[in-house]
């Protein structure tokens, strides 16, 4: 049985075509995963400096508004993650990642090439 | 199904002991946290006391009295066009200068300031006049049973019942730790409710109304308690 090389874009959804010098390293759905993280932890972060660092409270005030940027961004940072379990390429990625490093992480050995079929989780 | 891609080279791209070590991190600093806020408070306290630049308070959590506002930009206000206007069910409305409330007979009251957020300072002497003594020049009239705050922020409200505003320890501030209320504290002049969390104490006072039941202030529209009790405040005494 002859192995292709796996997709790592979504069949059928539309993507970006990709630029002639560059290597896309991250499926579209990681690179939204991490964005959004990203951008949360940041809303987080300032929103924070804005409620307990005194001269910048005092060049924003607007403290209602603060305290519900910071808890609910706070909050909600594993949402992205999660929502990304809802696509398939992430879904895709985050298995076949348990399924090359859960084995050696349990210490057990790590399946062998070509039965993966079996031993999908 | 797709085929598992190639494995990295130089084997699992995030290790085991990375992760274990991040979630004890995690763990740790949970844990330590209050320990290391309380130190770091107390280290700052005792350092602003020798800081003649000030830097200290630039860093967060400087310990002391913290800035808040529910606005932008509140205006600056003082002694040429302050006003602070009593209305409402009241015999006779007036509108008050600032050297009017100064010329007035003033209270000193001193107490720990409270915030829900967790901080405190402690001992902390207001002066200022006594808001029965405002609501006698007014003449409360019937149905009368609450007071109303607004403040020159164009937002905040705080509310007091008729028999929590009569309180010795209730007061219209003028003067906070022996100066002059500044415009961060809440200046030129604040209310200075003792015996409750200091989310009562409105800044920049500019309205007090005499209404026929407490309307809730600012904060209590998003869920603070309207009695602002602190825990251990005689509720029905009429001392500090």
């Amino acid at each position: 049985m002859r192995s292709t090389a796996g997709s790592t874009t979504p069949t059928g959804t539309a993507t970006r075509p990709e630029p002639a010098d560059r290597v896309r390293r991250f499926t579209t759905a990681e690179r939204w995963v991490h964005r959004t993280t990203g951008h949360l932890m940041l809303v987080s972060l300032v929103s924070a400096a804005c409620l307990y660092l005194g001269p910048l409270a005092r060049l924003v005030g607007r403290r209602h508004l603060m305290v519900g940027l910071h808890e609910w961004s706070g909050i909600s940072l594993p949402l992205p993650f999660l929502l990304g379990l809802f696509s398939p390429v992430f879904r895709y990625v985050s298995r076949s990642w348990a399924r090359r490093h859960h084995a050696r992480w349990l210490g057990e050995e790590r399946p062998e090439a070509g039965s993966d079929r079996a031993t999908e989780l | 199904m797709a085929e598992e891609s190639k494995p990295r080279a130089g084997g699992a791209p995030v290790g085991r002991r990375a992760i274990l070590g991040m979630l004890g991190a995690g763990a740790a600093g949970l844990a330590a946290a209050p320990y290391l806020q309380r130190g770091w408070e107390g280290f700052l306290a005792s350092a602003s006391q020798l800081d003649p630049t000030g830097l200290t308070g630039l860093l967060p959590d400087p310990g002391g009295f913290r800035y808040y506002s529910v606005v932008g930009s509140v205006p600056r206000k003082d002694a040429t066009d302050y006003a602070l206007r009593v209305g409402g069910l009241v015999e006779r409305p007036r509108t008050y200068t600032l050297d009017e409330l100064r010329a007035m007979p003033q209270t000193r009251v001193v107490h720990d300031v409270v915030c829900t957020d967790g901080w405190r300072v402690e001992k902390t002497p207001f002066d200022g006049v006594w808001l029965a003594d405002l609501l006698d020049d007014a003449g409360v009239r019937s149905p009368g049973a609450a007071i109303r705050f607004t403040c020159f922020d164009g937002t905040y409200s705080e509310s007091l019942t008729l028999e929590q505003a009569r309180r010795s320890d209730v007061l219209v501030a003028l003067n906070m730790q022996d100066r002059p209320i500044t415009h961060a504290h809440g200046g030129p002049v604040r209310l200075y409710v003792a015996p409750m969390y200091f989310y009562k104490s409105a800044k920049w006072l500019s309205g007090i109304s005499v209404t026929d039941k407490v309307v809730p202030g600012y904060w209590e529209e998003r869920g603070y308690a309207v009695d602002g009790w602190l825990d251990d405040a005689d509720r029905h005494s009429d001392a500090a």
